[in-house]
């Protein structure tokens, strides 16, 4: 672990349109390397805050700065740049493109980030390899990957998912809550296989969810309700 | 990276089919009637134009010019008043004149009009591109009492070599003074030509004289019985005057003056009109209806693109999680943009496309049927650069209307965050 953090949060406050703030963060960091688990309660803005991680919605005031970027004082283009070569994303439900193959699928955050293409095919060879490599490690077959997404049963799905956030080795990977949809042994056969992977590529792990059972599989363990100013009603 | 995009617009297409396929027949359909009504339109303009070629100059009595065309071109209208075969001789004797073929008009056969005329109406009534009229079946007449048919007269007549059939006095369609008593025999039929030549029956100068004689006022007197068809093919038959006159100028260059000299003609009042310069002024009036035809075909493919607009506007709605997830692995604003505008681009260039095949996989197949009936040259086989042109220009307008889903998409994309819940 190496001391600069891959994400650090400074004063951070948003709310969505004209409503009174939802969140409202003094300070949080994550060190690189570093798995941690964030736990809060449904409609506490889990989401809302990995959104503003992603640069996806944009913070009232306060800074987000993410492997020593300052997303605020971006373009909205070179936050998505930022976003696709440095972050993977987890969604919380549903979140492979249904009239893609689970390959395509993987394929396309190297589509859109050249920095990631050039990290997978330097460690596998080439990106359709790095997929393969991945996919096995999480336990997914070559004929699954040549599937329609819709073919694959919900874990599938989660795997399929986890591998393409993982491609390319982004910096950062945070997970919303993937695998409410699974039983309790599944959920950590899947966190596991995950860490496994994302160790081997260095990279770091945010994972949201509101089941403080699942808080183990971390490094280390958080409450958004204890880090957040504003208080939930 | 676009590449990548207009793939992942076309994937996306795909996966929504049933509603793409939709909006793609509609815009072929758009453009499959579009292009056709404008091949159509500048066919029928291109064969109007050429009803008449290689015929400088065309003298009758003063009138309209676009009336003398009418009557003696087209076959449409009444002559007022004739040209004294006097005229015709001293006129078709000028210098400035290479040849000049007489019509003499006023009699009818069920309705189609005749054509009294000397044996170099064939030889020198040119269209098209200087095309002489040609014999589908038979010969010019020779005997005074032979008849030559238009393809379409002989068609729906129902006639073949050999016919006999009589003349009717008159050019209504209703007549009831009939040349009973002098039959005639077809010896030829014509090639179809597209022009109004295919509508008539054509006679000799000296037939028209013959089933007139003994006749006055428009009526036939006791004396046109004597005139036998025996007696008839004896006499020298000289017309009093002619209908009309078709002229070639000796030179292209004298043909100006040669119009100026006829229009001041001392010894009667004539009028000589130029055929190109009188077939453009009528298609300016004739062909105000096909212009509102090209209107109406294209209101049809602006719905067209406003079923692409609707089709890829309802579909943003159960999109936004494609967006979402789009954006989160990396698509950028752009990315968002171009795979809307894209996909609007494509419905129209695949719909478009589509279109111009059936369209000339349609006329491929029709054409044997469509040439026995009309003069095909006007019509071209395969899809030409305006054709190209309409669908890319469809394409561009389409692209331009993408832009508006898109920003919608963009700005929805920016505030629904990386979580949608639809
Ligand atoms: N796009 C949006 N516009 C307005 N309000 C929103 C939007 N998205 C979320 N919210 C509101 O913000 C609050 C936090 O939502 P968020 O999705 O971040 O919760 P969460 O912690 O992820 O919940 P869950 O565990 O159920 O996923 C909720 O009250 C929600 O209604
Ligand atoms: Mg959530």
């Amino acid at each position: 672990m190496s001391i600069d953090p891959v994400l650090q949060l400074k004063d951070l406050s948003f709310g969505y349109g004209s409503a009174p703030d939802l969140i409202n963060i003094e300070r949080f960091s994550m060190a690189r390397g570093e798995s941690l688990f964030l736990r809060g309660p449904s409609g506490s803005g889990k989401s809302t805050l990995l959104g503003l991680i992603g640069g996806v919605l944009t913070p009232r005031a306060g800074q987000i700065n993410l492997c020593s970027s300052e997303m605020s004082a971006m373009s909205s283009g070179a936050r998505d740049q930022l976003r696709a070569d440095h972050l993977g994303i987890i969604f919380q439900q549903f979140n492979l493109l249904p009239y893609l193959s689970s390959l395509q699928n993987c394929v396309l955050p190297c589509r859109f980030s050249a920095k990631r293409r050039a990290r997978a095919t330097q460690m596998a060879g080439g990106v359709e390899v790095a997929v393969k490599e991945l996919a096995g490690g999480l336990g997914l077959t070559d004929a699954d990957l040549k599937r329609p997404v819709g073919a694959l049963s919900v874990g599938q799905q989660q795997r399929v998912a986890a591998v393409r956030a993982l491609i390319g080795a982004p910096d950062l990977i945070i997970a919303d809550e993937p695998t409410s949809a699974l039983d309790h042994d599944n959920r950590g056969r899947f966190i596991e296989l995950l860490n496994q992977q994302r160790q081997a590529f260095g990279s770091s792990l945010l994972f949201v969810s509101h089941d403080n059972s699942l808080a183990p599989h971390f490094d280390r363990a958080a409450s958004l309700a204890a880090l957040n100013q504003v208080k939930a009603m | 990276m676009g590449a990548t995009t207009i793939n992942l617009a076309l994937r996306s297409l795909w996966a929504r089919k049933m509603t793409a396929l939709l909006t793609i027949i509609s815009i072929a359909a758009a453009i499959f009637l579009f292009v056709a009504v404008e091949n159509l339109r500048q066919g029928a303009r291109t064969s109007f134009e050429q009803t008449l070629s290689d015929t400088d100059v065309i003298v009758g009595a003063r009138s309209s010019p676009i009336a003398l065309v009418l009557y003696s071109v087209f076959q449409i209208g009444d002559p007022t008043n004739n040209v004294t075969w006097e005229s015709y001789k001293e006129i078709s004797t000028r210098a400035d004149v290479a040849w000049a073929v007489p019509i003499s008009l006023g009699d009818t056969h069920k309705g189609y009009r005749v054509i009294g005329t000397t044996a170099d109406y064939f030889k020198h009534y040119k269209y098209a591109d200087k095309q002489n009229l040609a014999f589908a079946r038979g010969e010019e007449f020779n005997d005074l009492f032979d008849v030559v048919l238009g393809a379409q007269t002989a068609r729906e007549l129902g006639y073949e070599l050999g016919q006999s059939l009589t003349l009717s006095h008159g050019l209504g369609k209703a007549s009831f003074v009939h040349h009973d008593d002098k039959p005639f025999k077809v010896t030829g039929i014509l090639a179809p030509t597209g022009t109004p030549v295919d509508r008539s029956v054509i006679v000799s100068l000296g037939a028209i004289e013959a089933i007139h004689m003994g006749w006055q006022n428009g009526m036939p007197t006791p004396m046109s019985r004597l005139a036998t068809p025996e007696r008839l093919r004896q006499m020298v038959l000289e017309p009093k005057s002619v209908t009309a006159i078709f002229i070639g100028a000796s030179a292209r260059v004298k043909t100006l003056g040669l119009q100026r000299d006829l229009n001041s003609y001392e010894a009667e009042p004539l009028q000589a009109v130029i055929p190109g310069v009188a077939l453009s002024q009528l298609w300016n009036v004739v062909s105000i209806a096909e212009r509102a035809l090209a209107i109406v075909s294209a209101f049809v493919i602006a719905v067209g693109l406003i079923g692409i607009l609707t089709s890829i506007l309802t579909s943003l709605n159960e999109r936004r999680r494609e967006m979402a997830i789009l954006r989160s692995l990396g698509a950028r604003g752009r990315h968002i943009f171009t795979l809307l505008v894209s996909e609007a681009a494509l419905l129209a260039l695949i719909g478009g496309l589509l279109g111009l095949t059936l369209l000339y996989s349609f006329l491929w197949i029709a054409r044997p049927f469509l040439e026995v009936r009309f003069n095909m040259g006007a019509l071209q086989s395969l899809p030409g650069a305006f054709d190209f042109a309409v669908v890319l220009g469809v394409t561009f307008i389409a692209a331009m209307l993408g832009v508006i889903p898109a920003i919608i998409a963009l700005k929805r994309s920016l505030s629904d965050g990386l979580s949608v819940r639809v």
